[in-house]
């Protein structure tokens, strides 16, 4: 007997018994099996899937030739296929980088430069860094990372026009561009450096990182006080190390580098609300020293400052001079405290240009 | 190239025990991997009569089996047994179309399809249909006739069915797995093909395979299967007599018919007794040996008679030139053969296991298992004739097991 004889009639054939059992009937085996089952049907589906994906992109390359790609890119213009993202202002402003980058209108992907046009986005102060990447077909796609401007200067061109130009805390000088006028506003002015000229741009200012830092926590630490500045010089920086501050008020401020600026913008805010506060008198503060630190126990020293004397009403005597010092203030004579004569800070700066 | 290899169970769920051997099919060999076996709940004299149990059993034996061989069970061949399956014998003739008398491959189909065209009773499935040889014109062929001259063409089937729903309580016993039946198969016919040779079948040979709770018996004629069948009576019943007549608990009757049941009568002393366990234990008793003998000789004289009867006119001392071969569990019972050999009137002996069998795997109540393992291989080798099947299994099996 051989098991291919069977032939049996269908209705009748054990082989008509369905052999699928319920799987509450199941073994734990037969469980686990089931699963097992099912675990390599959906591996095989899944397999299927990634092959048959493959092979339809195999299939669309080959469909279309092996140079495609580069074919393509080379006869079709990029046009208005550009694509830009920054993490600053310039964030999809194609209409800029169109400008900055000049295309000719049969320009390619392949037939483009790509130095030459980072260059060319690179001369843009703003532009602190730029990536250019080819997409194919036919996609010039720019990622910039951009200048943070902390300060403003006023520059004189050669025909004898000003302008106004942002400083980064690098010391680049740059006419920036889509910023908020409200936050061009805020920033203080540069006084007591001198802008000159390198190939389309200038040479990056001295001691910007410096005088970064003391905007930057005088801006996150005491806000109110920053608002009110309206020149920060820098004519004393290299020589002598401090920083001077014109507000609007018209109050000289004076800060050391040697010091941490934290601590003299907290002592700064003591004083202003000391003042403020009118324990000092009946007087109007004119010019604070910070720069002068520390004694060499750690303690802190007196902060001259300067006072000068406000119209008194009728029935009133005037304040000549108040020290103040620390957290506690007295009015005393002239002699009491000392006195530093105002250095003229104007309110609107004057710059020089030299060109080398 | 292991991933094209098929690991193919035999299961057979026997009375008293489940057995599973697991090979491994190549394309060309099969290899014997695992082996299980399990003690069988759930069922009785062949049927399954408590699903869970019976499941359960069986899905630790093939866990068994399963764990060593360390691979993952791809089908199953199912032994098929119980007193439910029955069989029929149908024969059809055509007259050959041709004119020139030839006999074509239309004429076979014909004739073939007629023979098995008899409708079951409602509720019965077929298990299989086994095809006699040709007759041409009255001469017999072995072969197929195709191209032979002749006008009348004839053949016969025998057709073995059983009850359909008990037939599917076995696949879903195995289908509790999650496994796939992929045959079943007379456990007759399994065993049969294992303790007979080819020329034992040729000169028609009767094999008994004498179980727990049932006996499968298959007679060969001309090469074939002439006539099979199932008696719901085994060794489990001569246990139950010896319970009962003796008033001892199953486990004491199975110990006693183990030790001193005797399928003829050899203790001529009524005086000679047997102790129950022999240790002198308290509880231990004795027994007369004779009586024993006699309760167990009863009952294997009279299982005899009864597959002489069924077997009717089909056998016959002088179509059955080889004898008669016994094996399953209780053909161990001494004076078997003698038995045998007095009911048929022709020599009978224990069917032994091919000289190339590992010793742990020559027990008579394997024989069943392994010979599910050879219809395996004879239906993926396709057809063949029955001397090179044998030469080619046997071959297969003993480069097997020379192996270790």
């Amino acid at each position: 007997m051989n098991l291919d004889d069977h032939n049996l009639p269908p209705e009748s054939s054990w082989r008509n018994i369905p052999q699928a059992v319920n799987p509450r009937a199941m073994s734990k085996q037969g469980k686990r099996r089931r699963m097992g089952n099912g675990i390599r049907i959906i591996v095989a589906v899944v397999s299927l899937a990634i092959v048959g994906w493959i092979t339809w992109k195999v299939g669309v390359l080959l469909q279309h030739g092996p140079r495609s790609s580069t074919t393509a890119a080379s006869s079709i213009p990029i046009g208005n296929h550009l694509k830009l993202s920054s993490d600053g202002v310039l964030d999809n402003d194609i209409k800029w980088l169109s400008r900055t980058l000049d295309l000719p209108d049969d320009a390619t992907l392949m037939s483009i430069d790509l130095k030459q046009l980072q260059d060319r986005v690179l001369s843009e102060g703003q532009v602190a860094s730029a990536t250019l990447v080819r997409l194919f077909p036919a996609t010039l796609s720019v990622t910039l990372s951009e200048r943070t401007p902390v300060a403003r200067i006023m520059a004189e061109s050669a025909d004898l026009s000003s302008k106004t130009l942002l400083v980064a805390r690098d010391g680049i000088a740059y006419s920036g561009l889509d910023y908020d006028p409200g936050l061009l506003n805020s920033l203080p002015w540069l006084d007591g450096v001198a802008l000159v000229h390198q190939g389309s741009g200038f040479v990056p200012i001295k001691g910007m990182a410096i005088v970064s830092d003391l905007l930057i926590q005088a801006k996150l630490w005491v806000n109110t006080l920053y608002q009110t500045w309206s020149v920060v010089s820098l004519s004393k920086l290299q020589s002598d190390g401090i920083i001077k501050v014109k507000t609007k008020e018209g109050v000289l401020i004076t800060f050391g580098t040697q010091d941490g600026f934290f601590r003299q913008l907290a002592r700064l805010d003591t004083l202003m609300d000391t003042v403020k506060s009118g324990t000092a008198g009946r007087a109007k503060l004119h010019e604070v020293d910070l720069s002068l630190g520390q004694r060499p126990n750690s303690l802190q020293a007196d902060v001259p400052v300067s006072l000068i004397p406000i119209e008194p009403k009728d029935g009133e005597k005037s304040a000549t001079k108040t020290t103040v010092s620390g957290n506690s203030s007295k009015s005393s004579s002239a002699s009491q405290g000392k006195s530093i004569a105002p250095r003229a800070l104007t309110a609107k700066p004057t710059f020089n240009i030299h060109v080398p | 190239m292991k991933s094209k290899h098929t690991f193919i169970a035999a299961v057979e769920i026997g009375t008293s025990k489940i057995t599973v051997f697991i090979g491994e099919y190549s394309g060309r060999e099969l290899a014997i991997i695992g082996r299980g076996e399990c003690p069988s709940h759930g069922i009785i004299k062949g049927s399954i009569v408590d699903f869970k149990k019976a499941s359960d059993a069986t899905q630790t034996a093939l866990l068994q089996a399963q764990n060593e061989a360390g691979e993952d069970i791809d089908c199953v061949f199912l032994a098929q047994s119980g007193g439910h399956l029955e069989g029929f014998y149908n024969e059809a003739a055509v007259n050959v179309k041709s004119a020139d008398n030839m006999i074509s491959q239309s004429d076979i189909k014909t004739v073939c399809d007629l023979a098995k065209a008899k409708m079951l009773p409602e509720g019965r499935s077929v298990v299989h249909n086994i095809q006699r040889p040709f007759r041409v014109d009255g001469r017999l062929v072995p072969t197929s006739p195709e191209h032979l001259m002749g006008q009348r063409l004839e053949v016969g089937y025998w057709t073995v069915h059983g009850q359909k729903q008990r037939i599917a309580d076995f696949i879903h016993v195995i289908g509790g797995g999650n496994l796939q039946v992929r045959e079943v198969i007379l456990s007759s016919l399994a065993s049969g093909h294992m303790i007979t040779t080819a020329e034992e079948r040729q000169n028609g040979v009767l094999a008994i395979d004498i179980g727990a709770g049932t006996t499968d018996y298959v007679l060969y004629k001309d090469g074939v299967a002439h006539t099979t069948g199932v008696v719901a009576i085994g060794g489990a019943h001569l246990t139950n007599d010896l319970s009962i007549g003796l008033r001892l608990t199953t486990d004491q009757a199975e110990k006693l018919k183990l030790r001193f049941g005797r399928a003829v009568i050899q203790s001529k002393d009524k005086a000679d007794r047997v102790w129950l366990d022999g240790n002198f234990a308290i509880g231990d008793r004795q027994f007369p040996r004779q009586t024993i003998e006699q309760i167990t000789s009863a009952r294997m004289w009279e299982l005899l008679e009864v597959v002489k009867k069924k077997l009717g006119h089909a056998f016959t001392p002088e179509t059955c030139a080889s004898g008669v071969v016994l094996t399953g569990g209780s053909a161990k019972l001494p004076g078997l053969t003698e038995c045998a050999s007095k009911i048929f009137a022709v020599n009978a002996h224990l069917g032994e296991a091919p000289s190339w069998l590992a010793d742990n795997l020559r027990d008579p109540g394997y024989q069943t298992a392994l010979g599910l393992l050879y219809y395996s291989l004879s239906g993926k080798a396709g057809k063949a004739s029955a001397s090179s099947e044998t030469r080619g299994f046997l071959g297969t099996l003993s480069r097997l097991f020379s192996n270790g």
